[in-house]
């Protein structure tokens, strides 16, 4: 029995070959995403444990040192510390600035937020000496030894860098969620010692932000009594006094948030995308089996005859299948630990995490080449199936011919009788077996929707930044001051920036929006009201302008919040003071970046801070020296210029079109699989069909003709409920990757759908013209003489 | 009557595993236009492979097969297509039509590639098959699949009608009406007909006999007094 499994290996080796590779490239996959995706969680939850990342911070005006004592004695706490944090300029030696966040470190020993050195040593000469982030060393060329150039209150401060590190706060270095995306030059972290802190920013023996560890038990659990929501109150109540502004825990952490969301985002696809890839090659292998039992009706006949029993019989046409799953599985696993290693180390570099090594993770290795076994001798069986029903005595005889039907479009004799008698035999043969047809119309749909996706996926950074800075937002520099400032002072910057300039006064803060018990803290905006920057637009992407006493809101804060237009919610600042409102949701507005709320700016100022107030401008700029002039003005603080960030977009395209290019690989390698595998069993099980066509006078040619417009037949069909998939795929895609963080709007446009439709018809052909050596070999005399065939 | 083909010296040999079965060892013979002729032999006696090369579906490794002038065996493959299309019908012992056609539609399938086609209704009526013209093969006997098959190599009008084992699938009964159709095409419609068979009995309805045995044709006789289909038995 083995021997003639061996040799029914050897019979079928491209189509075996061809079910092999779509096996190993499924398990590949799962093995190397999963493998990468746990080892880089490892990876970083080692990273944050060993160097004390917070479970929780606040951010405050001012808070005494003293307090500090207080609320690391809290119950549940186990670790609190102060740190004093200013967004300052870093003045480069071509005199280029940018913007770094100047943070303190305590001349003492610290438990939280550990930094990891990577070169250098730590601060000794609290004076002059500064330890900077490794990406913003890397980006900016800086080694230990330089001296750089830091702002601070209008006064230019020299420090010399006596160290590099990577921090667990910053794996994911960003401005802030509207940059999207790390650019290790335009944006660094600047430790010095508290001391020189307090000192450059005059705050003697206060801190404005304070991190904490909780005081829990090995399982990860509080003491009994107490739970986190309470510990926060508290907390809160304690930071009141000393204008308490914002609470951030771990999992909202900027940085551990879109780690996080990128890990998981790979865990999602090491499941997802190999089982369909599994699916694939189990469906090809069900129909090869198939194919071999009516071929082997014969054989298996005799052997029932001699005595084998039904289950040998299937066990060995399951064996056949069960002999890919476990080639296909362990070349996959081989091939996916491979390319975990370097998909781990790319993250890891690209994060900055130190790498802690590879580890295997067995339950993916073995489960791995279970799911590849189990799903293939499953399909197996149900190919086979057909074995049990051969009688010996019957497999002898010959068989009688396959019941004749009519196919449905013979019942529309006016489009029927239209048809070349070429035309209606080619029909028949597309009905005549409706599986093999739905499969291959089901492989063809998948490629063409796989492709639609992929295809439109560079629409992600169409949507996301030419959306974001193109059409709802048009500033070209968002810049926000230290303080809250009259509306007026926008007069004082048109005169300071040469024209054509447009400036509007805008207010940004945090706030805590509640409805009922849910909760979510996001940025408000309060837009003028004859805004020329913002065009905000509703779903139905009509322009909308917010309306006294009204909010308009993002739909992912609306999803987030469970609330619907016409529905109230309560805007708690966390500003000094206080101040809250019950605020009625205007509409929903559309937003690819960040989740926000949007109100009129006078009527923001009036109720939930000070009436004329603005924290920030919006520029619209011709002036080439705007951001010199603004660095050097008092009370601005950060300048966020849209062309940066669509720039940081345009680099990010390129490793963009590294992953389309795998997709549609993997796209083709399917959509050549299935239509390659299915051809080749329709030749075979219709060999004595295509040898009587020989005989009769058909040429070659003209049964591949046949074949092919059998094919295209199917494979239209196929592209047409391809789109609908393609659709659906965007939108699945669309949905599970929007998160608080960002909103993808994707739907596939007339370019990616022709895209699409040619790579799909390449595919196609390619597959196809590979079945025509079949049709060129084929021994029609042979088959012929083979009444079985 | 002219003669409508000749074998000259046609000798075949193939692999089989690794012996070499040696199929034809030189066999020479003529056929005359419009006659019926049995080559009758036991199985390896090389029938078969006769037949497949007179057929053009197969080529000798010499010798020559020459069909109303034109020497089949020195055409291309393509020519051979073209040769089967126009010059020769074939009557296989398992039918060998499709299943997924119904009646007409497997005649139908001969006439569309055929030069000169015969029109179907008379085919189907002439091989008694009328009424059962849109029935499917799974819905007909052996004999009526054989007629099917019969009325399509017939439909294309060819000159030569190559039959192999034509009632060897078949009952006593059947297999006689299905001789009987073979030689009224051979009376009424004027072609000529090869049957290749091992039963001895058919040889008492053809013009002609051809004895083969090795790969070589041992006897060549001539039947004055061919009986009647239905006189024949075995």
């Amino acid at each position: 029995m083995d021997l003639m499994l061996w040799r029914m290996i050897k019979h079928s080796k491209a189509q075996f070959i061809a079910v092999l590779v779509v096996i190993a490239m499924g398990i590949a996959m799962f093995t190397a995403i999963s493998l990468a995706g746990f080892n880089l969680d490892d990876s970083k939850d080692r990273y944050y444990q060993e160097n004390g990342f917070m479970d929780f911070s606040i951010s405050v005006d001012q808070i005494p040192a003293s307090l500090i004592d207080d609320l690391r004695s809290m119950p549940g706490i186990r670790a609190a510390e102060g740190r004093i944090t200013a967004e300052v300029p870093f003045i480069a030696e071509n005199a280029d600035r940018v913007n770094v966040k100047l943070l303190s470190m305590p001349s003492e020993g610290y438990e939280i937020n550990q930094l990891l050195m990577r070169e250098g040593r730590s601060i000794q000469d609290p004076n002059n000496e500064a330890v900077i982030l490794s990406q913003f060393a890397d980006g900016r060329k800086i080694s230990v030894g330089d001296d750089i150039v830091i702002q601070v209150n209008g006064l230019r401060c020299s420090l010399r860098v006596v160290g590099i590190a990577y921090s667990p706060e910053f794996i994911y270095l960003i401005e802030s969620i509207q940059s999207m995306m790390p650019a290790e030059e335009g944006y660094g972290v600047v430790y010095v010692d508290e001391l020189l802190a307090m000192q450059l920013l005059g705050m003697y023996g206060a801190y404005n932000e304070v991190f904490f560890l909780y005081d829990l038990d090995h399982q990860g659990h509080f003491r009994p009594g107490l739970t986190e929501d309470d510990l926060i109150d508290d907390i809160e109540k304690k930071a009141e006094p000393y204008g308490h502004k914002a609470s951030v825990l771990r999992k909202d952490q900027l940085s551990n948030a879109l780690i996080g969301e990128e890990i998981n985002g790979l865990k999602g696809m090491g499941v997802s995308i190999p089982i369909l890839f599994l699916l694939v090659a189990a469906s090809v292998i069900a129909m090869m089996v198939s194919r071999m039992v009516k071929k082997d009706r014969i054989k298996i006949g005799v052997m029932k005859a001699i005595g084998y029993s039904n289950r040998s019989v299937l066990g060995h046409y399951v064996k056949y299948a069960l002999t890919a799953g476990l080639i296909g599985g362990m070349a996959g696993i081989l091939l996916g630990y491979q390319i975990a290693g370097y998909m781990t180390t790319m993250y890891a570099d690209f994060f900055e995490i130190p790498s802690y090594g590879m580890k295997i993770y067995w339950a993916f290795i073995v489960g791995g080449l279970l799911l590849s076994c189990i799903f293939c001798m499953a399909f197996g069986a149900y190919g086979a199936r057909g074995s049990l029903r051969i009688l010996p005595a019957e497999s002898m005889q010959s068989e009688s011919p396959r019941e004749g039907k009519r196919i449905f479009l013979e019942s529309l004799p006016f489009l029927w009788k239209r048809l070349r008698f070429s035309q209606k035999l080619v029909m028949k043969n597309v009905f005549r077996n409706k599986k093999r047809s739905l499969f291959v119309l089901m492989g063809v749909s998948l490629t063409y929707g796989t492709l639609m996706f992929t295809m439109t996926m560079p629409g992600i950074i169409d949507e996301m930044m030419v959306k974001q800075y193109e059409e709802y937002q048009t500033m070209d520099y968002n810049v926000s001051f230290s303080r809250p400032l009259l509306n007026t002072v926008r007069r004082d910057l048109l005169h300071e920036l040469s024209d054509p300039t447009y400036v509007e006064g805008r207010i940004e803060q945090p706030f805590e929006f509640s409805v009922g018990n849910r909760e979510k803290t996001v940025v408000m905006i309060g837009v003028a009201s004859d805004s020329r920057v913002f065009n905000l637009r509703d779903r139905r992407e009509q322009k909308i302008v917010p309306r006294g006493g009204q909010v308009l809101i993002t739909e992912n804060l609306a999803k987030a919040l469970d609330v619907a237009p016409g529905d109230r919610l309560l805007a708690k600042s966390f500003l000094a003071g206080e101040k809250e409102a019950y605020l009625t949701v205007q509409d929903i507005v559309k937003q690819t970046m960040g989740m926000n709320a949007y109100m009129d700016l006078t009527d923001m100022g009036d109720r939930l801070m000070e009436h004329g107030a603005i924290n920030g401008v919006y520029i619209n700029t011709e002036d080439p020296d705007v951001v010199a002039k603004l660095r050097e003005m008092e009370n601005v603080s950060t300048i966020l210029s849209s062309q940066d960030m669509k720039d940081m977009f345009s680099e990010y395209t390129g490793l963009m079109s590294i992953m389309i290019g795998v997709l549609v690989m993997l796209s083709g390698v399917l959509g050549f699989s299935i239509v390659y595998n299915a051809t080749i069993v329709s030749i075979g099980e219709r060999k004595m069909e295509f040898s009587s066509l020989r005989v009769m006078g058909f040429g070659k040619d003209e049964i591949f003709r046949m074949i092919l417009s059998e094919n295209i037949i199917i494979s239209i069909a196929g592209i047409v409920a391809g789109i609908p998939m393609g659709y659906a795929m965007t939108t699945y895609f669309a949905e599970s990757f929007s998160s608080d963080l960002y909103t993808l709007y994707l739907t596939p446009t007339p370019g990616a759908t022709l895209r699409s439709l040619g790579f799909t018809v390449a595919f196609l052909l390619v597959a196809q013209f590979a079945t025509f050596e079949k049709i060129r070999k084929l021994d029609f005399l042979l088959a012929l003489k083979n009444r079985t065939s | 009557m002219g003669i409508i083909l000749e074998a000259k010296n046609l000798k075949k040999s193939y692999q089989m595993g690794e012996v070499e079965v040696r199929a034809l060892r030189g066999a020479n013979f003529a056929v005359e236009e419009g006659s019926f002729v049995v080559i009758l032999g036991p199985s390896g006696s090389g029938k078969s492979t006769l037949l497949n090369i007179l057929g053009g579906m197969d080529v000798p490794d010499s010798g020559e097969v020459i069909v109303s002038g034109q020497t089949v065996t020195s055409l291309s493959d393509k020519e051979l297509t073209q040769y089967r299309r126009t010059k020769v019908g074939f009557v296989f012992q398992f039918y060998n039509i499709m299943a997924s056609l119904t009646a007409r539609e497997n005649v139908e399938l001969a006439t569309e590639i055929a030069e000169n086609p015969l029109d179907i209704d008379q085919i189907m009526e002439a091989v008694g098959l009328k009424e059962r013209a849109e029935h499917f093969p799974s819905q007909m006997s052996g004999g009526e699949q054989q007629r099917v098959s019969i009325a399509r190599a017939i439909a294309k009008n060819p000159d030569l009608l190559l039959c192999d084992e034509p009632t060897g699938a078949l009952d006593f009964q059947t297999g006689v009406t299905i001789l009987a159709l073979l030689a009224k095409i051979n009376k009424d419609m004027g072609k000529t007909v090869i049957v290749i068979t091992h039963n001895a009995g058919i040889a008492d309805m053809a013009d002609r006999v051809f004895r083969m045995r090795s790969g070589e044709i041992v006897e060549d006789r001539s039947n004055p007094t061919p009986l009647s289909p239905e006189e024949i038995t075995w």
